[in-house]
């Protein structure tokens, strides 16, 4: 019984940060209807700025917090100016490659300033918030899991109560429409790509504090990782791309318990590709009914 | 004498190598009904598409109360107070019929007090949608998308209103009743261009016609004289 509910906060706080990913897969996709594979990338730059926050700037979780959001939103903006409204016109499958071959360059570039090795990371908030009939939860672990709550309230917020979020909405369901009615589509893709890189870059942040490390192909993982999640709850549904995130992260860490660490990635997947079988429209997706 | 609100000069479009509109000239006057009508594939909702910012214009020159608006973004020619009512109508399915109506309504997105007003002249001039507004819109019939699409575009407050095939798969009852509200709508002084392959029911009307053929226009005038024109009553009215 202990360790179920230790496996489940375990769970809750890796989801968190897959929620957040899977989120940024699902803005993308939802205002452009392309996957956007660089997403891990940005996860790591994230990871990577915080890092360079803490070793020669001060020692902030809140600061870093900061900076990450800023450098995942700047560097997704330029690269939807790059792969997406530049090459806009031609076809889908070539902003895909541009997406995979601009996670590549921001991978290997990393790697050359910085090496391939992984590095250590400052430690926040060590201390045990409680222990409860042997259910350890420490203080950075209620930081994670609040913070990621906080950013999602805001996000839907965002998107279901702000002109700019039901800009996001209608491009969403129709970009000609959404012209016609008035909505700058291509900065509305734009904002949209910008915020899915900072939630992106957050959540790198925080896998980089979670597990104290950066490396600079940390974010491969956690990127095909949160997009099977986005997928697994509805890869068109926000709400569904967080329900697949904290799934996933739960069903991931029970997975090591009942097999062993060393099976961690493979128990994911195999959930996901069975549930799929099911239900190809994920958790909260739906099957686009178009009337005529 | 009306003043001219919209004027097409020698405007060509391509798609690839495929001329859709090859130097079209064309001028409408504020408050007035202006048809096109023309078989399938003769260019008339690439002319509405054009006119809206949808479809890039190769040459020519596209005005809007004088000014130029050839090839500009569709967002900034809805902001010009040109509502298009797309083919096919474009309903947001999966939102209800209040939502639809409000997105319409987004280039006021901060005037609540005018939206609300809106809204309530939309529910005024179609109860039907007052009766359906928290259903979805894709549970609505042809004919009652038809309305919510026309609706949507009224929402923006426009001057014009491009409407393109209100009638296409609709049952005949309903598009009386649809051609009814758009005479109303013009009453209310707002200038319509139509796009409609049922060339009786555009010659009934609007008060001006023009007909398409391959891109070009190859017949205009009112529509007392058109009604009468042997060509246009062989071809197009199977008399």
């Amino acid at each position: 019984m202990t360790m179920f509910f230790q496996q489940l906060v375990n769970g809750i706080t890796q989801g968190g940060l897959y929620a957040l990913l899977a989120i940024a897969y699902s803005l993308v996709y939802g205002v452009m209807g392309l996957v956007n594979f660089s997403t891990g990338s940005i996860y790591m730059l994230g990871a990577m700025s915080s890092w360079l926050v803490c070793k020669y700037i001060i020692e902030s979780f809140w600061l870093s917090v900061l900076i990450s959001f800023g450098v995942g939103f700047v560097v997704a903006f330029v690269l939807e100016k790059i792969a997406f409204s530049a090459i806009r016109g031609a076809t889908r499958i070539a902003s895909l490659i541009c997406t995979i071959g601009f996670s590549q360059f921001i991978n290997e570039a990393v790697a050359l300033i910085f090496g391939k090795a992984t590095q250590g990371m400052s430690t926040f908030f060590d201390q045990e918030l409680f222990a409860f009939l042997g259910v350890h939860i420490s203080v950075m672990q209620a930081v994670l899991v609040v913070t990621v709550i906080i950013i999602l309230v805001a996000l839907q917020f965002f998107v279901y109560r702000t002109r700019i979020g039901l800009a996001i909405r209608t491009v969403s369901m129709d970009e000609k429409t959404a012209g016609l009615m008035g909505i700058n589509v291509n900065r509305t893709i734009s904002i949209a790509f910008s915020l899915s890189g900072a939630c992106a870059a957050i959540a790198g942040l925080m896998g980089a504090v979670y597990y104290r490390s950066f490396s600079a192909y940390m974010g491969w993982m956690p990127g095909i990782k949160s997009f099977s999640a986005a997928v697994f709850g509805g890869l068109s549904s926000m709400p569904g791309a967080i329900l697949g995130g904290y799934l996933m992260g739960i069903i991931e860490n029970f997975g090591v318990q009942v097999f062993s660490t060393g099976y961690r990635d493979v128990i994911s997947f195999i959930v996901m590709i069975v549930f799929l079988l099911v239900r190809p429209q994920g958790i909260l997706g739906s099957k686009k009914k178009v009337k005529l | 004498m009306s003043k001219e609100i919209v004027k097409l000069d020698d405007v060509c479009v391509c798609y690839g190598a495929i001329r859709a509109l090859q130097g079209v000239s064309l001028s409408v006057e504020e408050g007035a009904i202006v048809a096109l009508i023309g078989s399938n594939g003769a260019g008339k909702t690439t002319l509405l598409n054009a006119l809206s910012g949808l479809v890039p214009v190769q040459s020519g020159h596209i005005f809007l109360r004088g000014e130029e608006i050839t090839n500009e973004k569709p967002h900034i020619i809805a902001q010009r107070r040109i509502a298009h009512v797309p083919e096919g109508r474009k309903i947001f399915s999966e939102l209800t019929v209040e939502e639809n109506l409000r997105i319409g309504a987004y280039t006021q997105y901060k005037n609540k007090a005018k939206i609300e007003q809106l809204l309530h002249m939309n529910f005024e001039l179609f109860p039907i949608l007052a009766e359906r507004r928290k259903q979805m819109g894709g549970s609505l019939s042809g004919g009652e998308q038809q309305m919510l699409a026309i609706a949507r575009g009224l929402m923006s407050e426009p001057d014009i209103i491009l409407l393109d095939e209100p009638s296409l798969g609709i049952a005949p009852i309903m598009v009386e009743h649809i051609f009814e509200f758009i005479r109303q709508i013009n009453a209310s002084g707002k200038t319509i261009i139509l796009v409609e392959q049922n060339a009786n029911l555009a010659l009934e009307t609007a008060s001006y016609v023009y007909v398409l053929e391959t891109g070009r226009i190859v017949n205009e005038n009112t529509s007392d004289v058109l009604i009468h024109d042997d060509t246009i009553q062989k071809v197009y009215l199977g008399l």
